[in-house]
């Protein structure tokens, strides 16, 4: 009766150790399925492609262009004849008219860029330069709360009014407000004219000739210092404007130009043709140093002929349109975010943040929006070679930061990747030999008195925080490794040739006392050998520097190399990451070169194999898969890495496989930059997916191994 | 139907009278029963290739072996029975100085293989193992092809020769009679070799170096009845060019494959004898009780 009674609860605790065990490991997999699908729910939408949205048609009596606010709720037309209209965007209705500045009616008017700066010349032939804003009271969201308001410079008088005004920069403030002079492109009947004149209007402006085809399309840059030309022969001219107008560059285009802009930043020239190309130039200076136009990005095509550009005011995108249809296009990434066909437009407008973007033909408006986080992110700008703007060639480029507004994030992974396989390989590099050497060591010739020290001892080495070994890496070792960078190279070799060279004599003491003081032992010997090493590398070290590198090993490798010494290296680096390493490595190869069945060892003894030949012909290879599973998880290991790499290299994302500089790996990256990324920002989730990608790599390292590690275990079942 | 009867027995040769004058003027066996019917005449008069003299072990403080005193003569098959734990595996393993490994071993006495004393100091204990085969209870192939296992031997001796490791190979998988059974799968794994294969691969493995003397311990105890019936045909072929000491828990196969048998009890020899005298006439009551199945 109390048997059955033990029995019976016997059985209901194995029943609830098995659910417990059972739900615990569910938990864990769910748990490590969590964190797998939150990380990749954080970065995946940066390869979601842009949202767009088609709002409903707006009927708007055209003008001079258009300008939309932030939110595109409200809509300005500059109209020559009754100044600047405000309109509600959401149906049209006009909210007021802004007759201030130039006098009505204006003769002449550029368009309003995404700034709403525009120029205009007024009925006394003065020319004003303006800017459209609104005055928002803080937290005020709807446009009757808001006021509208042109502010307009006092308008500098024009001698002879041009028949087309073209390009209005201010020579000082790179823009066309806030600075004292004002330089002018237009054209009349003869050609191209320019002038400038100070802007609170004190002088009149002189016009100069640009001795440009009268009929090409003309540009300033954003200094105002230059002209760019567009020419109908298909030629795309730079222009210095100083004294006199003097041509720098040209270069030849696909086809008649149609169109000229600027993406933000205005160093990049948009150039649209005749039949829809779109291309960015940039300045460079070639070898001679002399100026050039670079055509670097090109852009899927318009179906019809491209009419202008305007670009946002917060990355490097940009509308381009034409009578046929609208593209938005991002400059770096050459991607298409949105396309919009289209039938006789006659304008264009991009709202600042680049979300809206208005269409005009006749007495009609189309609105859209586009949803577009991350346009500069395309999968070929995260591993491609990227040309960047003021770069003189494509290339991997990670810099997520830097000074200026109009500074563009560089965020190629390549160097990253790069830099995570780098560190990886120099601490393997170090860890493996030692490691696996270690174990064949420890399992095969220690005596177990030795062997039950060494592996606990080792083992606590893991334990070991990497913080500890990144600071001790970083801040002792580094400074110590430069100054004595020969001594660490030769250290090495010198242990190498003293072994060498004591084995002869340790084989003519006798066999009884070698077999006492030796076999199982030898581990013990390495110390004095070692400091017999140590002593031999400080002898040697100096003449070697001084008879090989010139006394001094920093101006030989820069000389004789080309290569610069950087204190955090590749080499302590590993040598850290190393140590960092090595005990897994050692515990698991340990584990399967110990488990190398004894029958299989007598045997090969047996036959007359000596120990070394028995571990190295039956040992090692039986156990090879077991090492092998050892390796991958100290990769994993090495991968995952952060603090040591973090602490003990500059950071530096270069690809570059040299030992005597750093690098900067996925997860130091993601430590270093965590506090940078804006929460949902582009650089946040670029974070996410380095983090994705270490996660799927140490995942897959760590089952291959276990994989590896199970079909071993059923291998050696039969022994 | 028992497999057992049915295995081949060594043809029984009479001794002739005057035959021993012809070969070398050695002692015959004190004792020996001349009416008995012996498995190979020149057996009792060939010169000794093994002789142990008295060999003490100790496992740490444990002895292990008393005072064994055995003389296993050339081309001769020499059998060690006695029950468990009596240290049959232990003697087997000091003849090939295998008890090195074992850590606590402590061993005094000699085993003279020809001239040789292998507990000498100064002994080459490689250079000794590559004389004496051995064949364990559980096959242990190398987790290489057949014929690495085969090669293994002579390729850690330093042979190189493609075609003098082919032919040994061949030789020794002749001798070991498995060479129709995988001539054609000499490259493929060892490990997929059925569990008599395997043991009749371990034993080509240890004939390929050409060995004076073949240890074997229990090699037919993982075996079944038809595979330990080749194994057994294996030794009687083997005799012929090698010594052979074997320890089997079967009196049967004792009795069908060797010439002498040693019994031991507790780490002591307590009869040797030709093997029909131990199985028809021992001296030792114990001996007789053993083989009896009165115990062990
Ligand atoms: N490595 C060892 N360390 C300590 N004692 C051992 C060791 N090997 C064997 N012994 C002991 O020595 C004695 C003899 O063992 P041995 O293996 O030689 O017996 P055996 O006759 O081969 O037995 P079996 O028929 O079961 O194989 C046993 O008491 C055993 O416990
Ligand atoms: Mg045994």
């Amino acid at each position: 009766m109390s048997s059955t009674a033990t029995r019976n609860l016997a059985k209901r605790v194995d029943r609830f150790m098995a659910a417990l065990i059972t739900g615990g490991g569910l938990l864990i997999i769910l748990a490590v399925l969590g964190i797998l699908f939150f990380i990749a729910k954080e970065a995946l939408p940066l390869f979601f492609p842009a949202r767009t949205q088609t709002l409903a048609i707006v009927n708007l009596e055209p003008g001079k262009g258009l300008w939309a606010d932030d939110s595109a709720k409200t809509v300005m037309i500059p109209d020559p004849a009754k100044g600047v209209r405000v309109h509600l965007a959401q149906d049209g209705r006009l909210l007021d008219t802004l007759t201030s500045g130039p006098t009505l009616p204006w003769k002449l008017s550029t368009s309003p860029d995404s700034r709403g700066h525009l120029a205009v010349v007024g009925a006394d032939g003065r020319l004003h330069a303006g800017e459209l804003k609104w005055a928002k009271p803080p937290g005020a969201q709807d446009p009757s709360q808001w006021t509208p308001e042109v502010e307009w410079t006092s308008g500098v008088s024009l001698p002879v009014a041009p028949s087309e005004l073209l390009d209005v920069r201010s020579l000082e403030a790179g823009g066309l407000m806030g600075g004292k002079v004002l330089r002018v492109l237009a054209r009349n009947p003869t050609g191209l004219i320019w002038g400038e004149a100070p802007a609170e209007g004190t002088e009149p402006l002189q016009w100069k000739a640009l001795p440009a085809p009268a009929d090409a399309l003309a540009l300033l840059s954003p200094d105002g210092q230059h002209a760019y030309i567009g020419t109908r022969d298909a030629r795309v001219q730079d222009w210095a404007l100083a004294g006199e107008a003097s041509l720098s560059t040209e270069q030849t285009f696909t086809e008649p130009v149609t169109a000229l802009g600027f993406a933000l930043g205005g160093s990049s020239l948009l150039v649209g043709g005749e039949k829809g190309s779109i291309w960015a130039y940039q300045q460079v200076r070639d070898e001679q140093d002399t100026k050039a136009l670079q055509p670097f990005h090109r852009f899927l095509s318009l179906d019809g002929p491209v009419r202008g550009f305007q670009h946002g005011l917060r990355d490097k995108r940009f509308l381009a349109w034409g009578p046929t249809g609208a593209g938005i296009l991002h400059l770096t990434s050459e991607r298409q975010l949105m396309r919009i066909t289209g039938d006789r437009i006659e304008g264009a407008a991009l709202s600042a943040r680049g979300d809206h973007i208005l269409l005009q033909d006749g007495n009609r408006v189309r609105p859209f929006i586009l949803d577009a986080p991350h346009p500069e992110i395309s999968w070929k700008t995260l591993w491609g070679r990227v040309h960047y703007e003021g770069y003189k060639e494509a290339d991997h480029t990670w810099q997520s930061t830097g000074g200026g507004d109009d500074f563009e994030p560089k965020l190629s992974l390549l160097p990253l990747l790069f830099g995570t396989l780098k560190g990886t390989f120099y601490a393997l590099l170090f860890a493996v030999p030692i490691a696996i050497l270690g174990a064949l060591y420890t399992s095969q010739f220690a005596t177990p008195g030795l062997k039950s020290r060494i592996k606990p001892t080792i083992e606590i080495m893991a334990a070991l925080p990497s913080v500890v070994l990144g600071f001790l890496a970083g801040l002792v070792m580094a400074p110590l490794f430069e100054q004595a960078a020969v001594h660490v190279l030769v250290f090495p070799l010198a242990a190498v040739l003293l072994g060498l060279a004591i084995l002869p004599i340790w084989s003519k003491f006798p066999a009884s006392w070698r077999r006492i003081w030796g076999e199982g032992r030898e581990a013990l010997w390495m110390i004095p050998l070692l400091l017999g090493a140590l002593a031999l590398t400080y002898l040697l070290a100096p003449s070697i520097e001084k008879a090989f590198m010139g006394g001094n090993y920093r101006t030989w490798l820069q000389e004789a190399w080309g290569v610069r010494y950087d204190q955090r290296n590749s080499l302590v680096v590993g040598f850290a990451m190393g140590f960092a390493v090595i005990p897994i490595i050692f515990t698991i190869s340990e584990d399967a070169l110990s488990s190398v069945p004894r029958s299989l060892t007598s045997a090969s003894l047996a036959c007359g194999a000596s120990p070394w030949q028995t571990a190295w012909r039956v040992v090692l290879p039986t156990g090879s898969p077991g090492i092998f599973s050892a390796v991958m998880v100290g990769v994993g290991r090495a991968i995952g890495e952060t603090m040591i790499v973090l602490m003990a290299t500059g950071n530096t994302p270069i690809l570059d496989w040299g030992p005597f500089n750093g690098m900067r790996t996925l997860s130091a990256n993601i430590a270093v930059e965590i506090p940078e990324a804006p929460h949902h920002g582009t650089l946040y989730r670029i974070l996410f997916l380095a983090a994705l990608l270490l996660f799927i790599l140490t995942f897959s390292l760590n089952t291959i191994a276990e994989l590896v590690r199970q079909h071993l275990r059923k291998k050696y079942e039969s022994y | 139907m028992d497999p057992e009867t049915h295995l081949p027995l060594p043809e029984p040769v009479v001794l002739g009278g005057g035959r021993d004058e012809a070969l070398p003027a050695v002692q015959p066996l004190e004792g020996k029963p001349a009416s008995l019917p012996l498995t190979d005449t020149a057996a009792l008069v060939a010169p000794p290739a093994l002789e142990v003299e008295r060999l003490n072990l100790w496992y740490g403080a444990k002895q292990a072996l008393f005072d064994i005193d055995l003389q296993v003569r050339k081309n001769t098959v020499m059998s060690l029975i006695g029950p468990s734990g009596c240290g049959k595996s232990t003697l087997l393993r000091s003849l090939n100085r295998m008890n090195d490994l074992v850590d606590s071993v402590r061993i005094e006495g000699s085993v003279r293989l020809g001239s040789e004393d292998l507990y000498a100091p100064g002994v080459d204990v490689i250079e000794l193992r590559k004389r004496m085969g051995m064949v364990f209870q559980k096959s242990n192939p190398f987790p290489k092809s057949i014929f690495e296992n085969v090669a293994y031997g002579l390729r850690v001796q330093g042979e190189k020769d493609r075609l003098t490791l082919e032919e040994a190979v061949e030789t020794s998988l002749k001798g070991a009679g498995l060479w129709e059974e995988v001539k054609d799968r000499l490259k493929e794994s060892a490990l997929g070799l059925s569990g008599g294969q395997q043991q009749r691969l371990c034993i080509a493995r240890a004939l390929a170096v050409r060995p004076e003397v073949l240890l074997m311990d229990e090699p037919c105890s993982a075996l079944d009845p038809i595979a330990t019936a080749r194994v057994e045909e294996l030794i009687f072929e083997l005799k012929k060019e090698f010594t052979i000491v074997i320890v089997t828990h079967s009196m049967q196969q004792a009795a069908r494959v060797s010439d002498f048998t040693a019994f031991f009890w507790l780490g002591k020899v307590v009869e040797t004898d030709l093997t029909e005298k131990i199985f028809t006439n021992p001296t030792n009551r114990m001996t007789e009780d053993y083989i009896t199945g009165r115990f062990g």
